[in-house]
């Protein structure tokens, strides 16, 4: 039954229709038919009843005296003219004892015998003055009623035959048109994905299939100027993709690259052979490829300066921008490399300029300082006095090479992990017993948390700042020291109530050999600068003269 | 001269009205064109005007030949013997068949029963035509009687008819074993309805007695009948006469002396004593 249901159901239209067809017929007309033949049936035998019942009564008084008379052969003549009635088939009157007075089959039913009554006969009673002095019995002949009925039911199942073939005739020709209307839409659409344009039939009958297939051929040629202007689109934004030096991605969000434009091929890679694949592959570094791995999972956007790597494994940068896009993400990688090396390049340009800005100084600074050499080189004999000259002036020189040393030569050391405290505390470890010599209050906030970058350009910063700080107050002056951690910022903050830097001194605070104060060399907010650059971050200060100064590093770490 | 002028007006009498000819059922079939035909020719033979008038049995023919509503009726010897005694009918002529004068009072029965004799019909349905039938009835009632069976009781039941050609039919179709008819009447329907008489069979006969006379009532004028007899007589003799003669099963007529009758005479008054 499943099976048939099944077949039923992937039938042809045809199949379908015809059988509609045919089931409607069978179950409408064929009943119909049937009915109104036995219908008909019933009604022809009532009339059989109500001729042989008028006849009886029309001849009520004749019969009573046959059966009171004994009048045998005249009976039979009665009922043998009765049994010529068209659908009678036996007619027997009985007396009143069921006596047979007279049949119309006198062989079987003989004149006197006792007549059973029997269920298949029809009686009707013969009265004189409401007492009953026999009956009449008779049949109805069903072959008279099947003979009319029959040629009937012939000509019903015929026709329900006829009609049935009809339907399914109909079912196939409505079929063949609407598998006809249905191939030529099918043909549009066909030539359509071919790429051409449908070609309507003019057919001259109008219904909703030839609606159906205008409809589909003004849809596709609608379509198709459509997608004219979409290719047009397609390849204007491909072409205009590809011509990008830019890489583009389309990444899923586990990494997967389903799209990339052309410019993959400058890094030796094929568009083919990137698509599926993750997009580490074009990642240098662990840290790219982790920080653009999580801001996929959290579906966030990222932008940073990334390596990159091609075929040959020879590593590049790039400005990597990720931002969701629907369900995927849309990551671009533009080669900043040459504007690494310019960059690069001007700041080794600043640095030479500096450098010869630097030297003036150093050698203003050095003349300075060997000033009071030359000087008592002019002495023949030193005294005590002299000799404390000379040797602080050695000092001097030693403290400026020494300072300058580590402006110029900034110490490169792999990044690693270590814990705020860990920062803070090797730095206070130098400069407590100032801190307490001079009695200042030193308030730490420190969040405990974990840094990853170069722990010895942080120390170096922070211990410029704090010494800076302990050299600006007087007294029982005051430094906060804040380390903090602000999303994948690290923020260190150095503040002293101390005398602040005057206005006019504010620009030029960051400049090398920039002091107001004689004994030191300049170059330590310069040393500040330089490895906050190194470290990428940002450097900011605000300073009131007399109230003082807070000095604000912002690093990735 | 006298004599003459009583005939002469008893004819022209004869001639001023219609003589009634009685026709019962029980010996003619009612073949209105032949009695027509036969009515017509002896009008056309004699010069008297005929009309028929038709009973449905011998009593009504009595009663009528007895009032005077029929002149001439043609009736069965019994009947005849019963009115020539009673009211003084007169016989007219005999129908000759190719037996003579006579005929007979035939059992008969369907060709595929077992019944031999009219006796071995006891308990079963059986037809009579006219009671006052010789063939039909006194005959078959005078053997029955002779041979200690009443009739009424013998037959379960005994119908009546009140027509040969009837009791012909009734064994025909089954509705009656056997039945006893006019020879006569067997005949001629074994001549025009053979497949009937195919069908039958003749296992007894009664007689020979004297055939069914045409008899005249007593109020009809002698001459008058004379003149009829005369025509009746000489019927077979022209081609009319004997067309006519052959569609009503004769060959012709002749005439009989009246105790060539007294042998039913003899059954009749045998069957009043008995019952």
């Amino acid at each position: 039954m499943k099976a048939f249901a099944e077949r039923l159901r992937k039938a042809s239209i045809g199949l379908k229709l015809s059988l509609t067809f045919v089931f409607v017929i069978a179950l409408c007309s064929l009943p119909m038919s049937l009915l109104t033949i036995n219908y008909l049936s019933n009604k022809l035998k009532q009339h059989v009843m109500n001729t042989i019942e008028e006849s009886v009564r029309s001849q009520k008084d004749e019969f009573i005296e046959l059966i009171l008379m004994e009048n045998y052969w005249r009976a039979f003549n009665k009922i043998e003219a009765l049994s010529q009635i068209p659908g009678v088939k036996e007619v027997v009157l009985v007396d009143a004892n069921n006596r047979v007075v007279a049949s119309s089959d006198p062989e079987k039913k003989t004149v006197g015998s006792y007549f059973p009554e029997g269920p298949d006969y029809l009686k009707i009673p013969i009265e004189s003055y409401s007492y009953t002095i026999g009956h009449l019995y008779y049949q109805i002949k069903r072959e008279y009623i099947e003979g009319i009925v029959s040629p009937l039911r012939f000509i019903t199942l015929a026709f329900t035959f006829l009609f049935t073939l009809v339907g399914v005739l109909l079912g196939v020709l409505v079929s063949l048109r609407i598998k006809d209307r249905l191939g030529q839409v099918r043909e549009m659409i066909e030539e359509f994905k071919r790429g051409g344009m449908p070609i309507k039939k003019d057919v001259w009958e109008r219904d909703e299939l030839t609606e159906l297939a205008d409809f589909v051929h003004k849809s596709l040629s609608d379509l198709k100027g459509i997608f004219s202007n979409l290719e047009f689109a397609r390849n204007f934004y491909e072409s205009l993709f590809n011509t990008l030096q830019e890489i583009v991605l389309i990444l899923d969000e586990t990494g997967s690259i389903y799209f990339c434009n052309k410019a993959v091929e400058n890094y030796g890679f094929s568009v083919e052979a990137l698509l599926g694949r993750k997009v580490g592959v074009l990642l240098g570094g662990p840290r790219e490829r982790r920080e653009v791995r999580e801001s996929l999972r959290q579906k966030g956007t990222y932008t940073g300066v990334v390596k990159l790597r091609n075929k040959r494994g020879e590593e590049s940068y790039a400005l990597a921008v990720l931002v969701p896009w629907v369900d995927a993400f849309i990551f671009t990688l533009k080669d900043i490399t040459e504007l690494k090396r310019s960059e690069e390049l001007v700041k080794r340009m600043e640095v030479f300029s500096l450098l010869g800005e630097m030297s003036a100084y150093l050698a203003h600074e050095l003349k300075n300082a060997t000033l009071p050499l030359r000087l008592l080189s002019e002495v023949s004999e030193w005294n005590e006095d002299d000799i404390k000259v000379v040797r602080a002036s050695i000092e001097r020189v030693d403290k400026i090479v020494s300072s300058f040393l580590q402006f110029a030569r900034p110490v490169e050391e792999e990044k690693r992990e270590f814990s705020s405290w860990q920062l803070v505390k090797d730095v206070l470890e130098i400069y407590e017993p100032a801190i307490k010599k001079k009695g200042i209050d030193l308030v730490l906030d420190v969040m405990d948390f974990k840094l990853y970058t170069n722990k010895t350009a942080l120390e170096i910063i922070l211990s410029n700042l704090l010494k800076n700080a302990i050299e600006a107050v007087d007294g029982k002056g005051r430094i906060e020291i804040s380390l903090r951690k602000e999303g994948k910022k690290t923020v260190l903050i150095v503040k002293d109530n101390g005398h602040g830097i005057p206005k006019r001194h504010i620009k030029k605070v960051f400049d090398p050999f920039f002091s107001t104060k004689r004994a030191n060399t300049g170059l330590g907010l310069s040393t500040v600068v330089r490895y906050v650059q190194m470290l990428e971050g940002r450097l900011s200060v605000f300073s009131e003269e007399g109230k003082g100064s807070t000095f604000l590093v912002e690093v990735k770490a | 001269m006298v004599v003459l002028f009583a005939l002469l007006l008893s004819v022209l009498l004869a001639f001023g009205r219609d003589i009634k000819v009685g026709f019962t059922a029980v010996i003619t079939r009612e073949d209105v064109k032949t009695i027509k035909d036969f009515l017509d020719y002896l009008s056309k033979k004699t010069g008297f005007s005929f009309s028929p008038v038709f009973a449905r049995s011998y009593d009504e023919m009595d009663f009528y030949l007895f009032n005077g509503k029929v002149d001439l009726a043609y009736i069965c010897g019994a009947p005849y013997v019963e009115g020539h005694k009673k009211y003084g009918y007169y016989l007219v002529a005999v129908p000759l068949t190719s037996k003579g004068p006579y005929y007979y009072s035939y059992v008969i029965t369907k060709k595929d029963r077992p019944y031999r004799s009219i006796l071995d019909f006891e308990g079963k349905p059986y037809a009579f035509s006219d009671p006052k039938s010789n063939s039909g009835s006194v005959a078959p009632t005078y053997f029955l009687l002779k041979n200690g069976y009443f009739p009424t009781e013998f037959f379960k039941p005994l119908i009546y008819t009140y027509s040969h050609y009837e009791s012909i039919m009734a064994v025909y179709k089954g509705f009656v074993e056997g039945a006893s008819v006019d020879s006569i009447v067997y005949e001629h329907t074994s001549l025009v309805a053979p497949h009937i008489t195919n069908k039958l069979k003749v296992i007894q006969k009664f007689g020979p007695f004297p055939a069914t006379p045409i008899v005249a009532s007593k109020r009809l004028d002698p001459n008058t009948v004379e003149v009829i007899k005369s025509a009746l007589l000489v019927m077979h003799q022209d081609e009319e006469g004997r067309k006519i003669l052959k569609n009503m099963g004769i060959l012709g007529f002749t005439y009989l002396e009246p105790k060539h009758y007294e042998t039913i005479a003899h059954m009749i008054s045998y069957i009043k004593k008995i019952r």
